[in-house]
């Protein structure tokens, strides 16, 4: 037997594919994957929600705060009576309670467990009632349209998702999540500020202060913080004063003053 | 997490450019070096071709460990999601199949032939928690001295 010398032949067991271009197909591959199932979890949840009773909302809010309230929050008389007025016209079938916390960022959220909690660097921005109302309204609407539920069982589900993905995918689904998110959040907002004017409307007679409040949030640029969830602040003006128009809405009620 | 992502692109980035740089760089030897050591023949043939005149045989052997880099790990986990042929760790094991028949060859110097080549592959990081893709492969057969 003769034995015959060659050269392996070069292209048969590795591949001609560009890797960079695969990377790049699976990468979007993948994020558009994760938008999509963001955007039928959402569709899932906010119908559910929606069509939740009134009766099993209650329950959820008791058991959240029965088992995932915090303690360390401090209640305020005048903060809850302004709440307590203004839950009178929005029909919310549970009673919402407010807490204060002490912090330097200007902020303010609707809780899971049906609590709203502002900051104490944001209570001290405040110029007078009406528009610290507009912020509790603001917020009363985001626990009315249910977005505190809708919010808390999406980062329930994307979490335990992200409990079984390395590192890298982490990454990866928070970044497609924040993208796809942010325009959620935008229209979440706008719904509860429209909201929020409805309630000051109807608890104080009239939307005076939301106004200078908005004009306030321009000016300034911690107010920003606010709308970490809405880029486009702007828009978010404009919407408002064709709310307040359209409604014919008092902006000459009287202001009234924060009591300490 | 912006400080996340750019460690992780970083981490992408360095691995391709790295990664793609060395594996040219060994693909190169790797040929250069099987058109020098060509004329030794391996053959995978329990007996040798001519079995008279031998005067001695010896085990002679090559083993390599080749690690995946960063980007190749990462775009072999992404085909891992959606299936597929995953070409980013074709081209180490073929590198790693070839560097071990290279350096048995090298291992059996003066011989006139090697029979008998077996090619074993294993991964040596099967259990690690982290995915490293490392890749083990010995190459081994008996070189007969005329």
């Amino acid at each position: 037997m003769k034995y015959n010398a060659k050269l392996p032949k070069e292209g048969i067991n590795t591949p001609k594919e560009n890797f960079l271009f695969s990377f790049f197909k699976l990468i979007i591959s993948l994020v558009l994957s994760i938008i999509v199932f963001y955007i039928i979890i959402t569709i899932i949840i906010n119908t559910t929600m929606n069509y939740l009773p009134n009766s099993y909302e209650k329950k959820l809010v008791n058991f959240i705060r029965k088992n995932l309230s915090k303690k360390e929050y401090k209640q305020n008389k005048y903060l809850q009576n302004i709440v307590d007025k203004m839950q009178k016209c929005s029909n919310i079938p549970y009673k919402v309670k407010i807490y204060t916390e002490d912090k330097d960022m200007i902020n303010a959220f609707a809780l899971p467990s049906g609590e709203i909690l502002v900051t104490s660097a944001l209570l001290a921005k405040m110029r007078n009632e009406n528009e610290l109302a507009f912020i509790v309204g603001h917020e009363l609407g985001h626990l009315k349209h249910r977005d505190n539920f809708k919010d808390f069982t999406k980062s329930l589900i994307f979490s335990s998702v992200s409990l079984f993905l390395g590192d890298e995918y982490r990454q990866i689904l928070s970044s497609a999540l924040n993208i796809t998110k942010s325009r959620y959040s935008q229209s979440q907002e706008l719904a509860a500020d429209k909201f929020g004017v409805d309630d000051v409307a109807c608890a104080y007679g009239g939307v005076n202060g939301v106004n200078q409040f908005f004009q306030n949030m321009k000016k300034k640029d911690s107010w920003r913080y606010i709308l970490a969830d809405h880029p486009d602040f702007k828009k978010r003006i404009e919407e408002m004063k064709r709310h307040i128009i359209a409604n014919k809405y008092n902006t000459k009620n009287t202001l009234l003053p924060i009591k300490n | 997490m912006l400080y996340n992502l750019i460690i992780f692109t970083t981490l992408l980035l360095v691995g391709y450019i790295t990664g793609t740089l060395l594996e040219k760089r060994h693909f190169k030897s790797i040929r250069d070096r099987e058109e020098q050591m060509l004329t030794l023949p391996t053959i995978m043939l329990k007996r040798p071709l001519d079995s008279k005149n031998i005067s001695t045989c010896r085990l002679v052997n090559g083993s390599v460990v080749i690690s995946i880099d960063y980007f190749k790990r990462f775009l072999a986990s992404l085909i891992n999601i959606f299936g597929g042929n995953i070409g980013a760790y074709e081209t180490l094991l073929d590198r790693a199949r070839r560097e071990a028949i290279l350096r048995m060859k090298e291992d059996a110097q003066n011989a006139s032939e090697i029979i008998n080549i077996r090619i074993e592959t294993s991964s040596i990081s099967k259990n690690s928690t982290k995915n490293v893709g490392t890749v083990e492969v010995l190459a081994y057969g008996t070189a007969i001295y005329r």
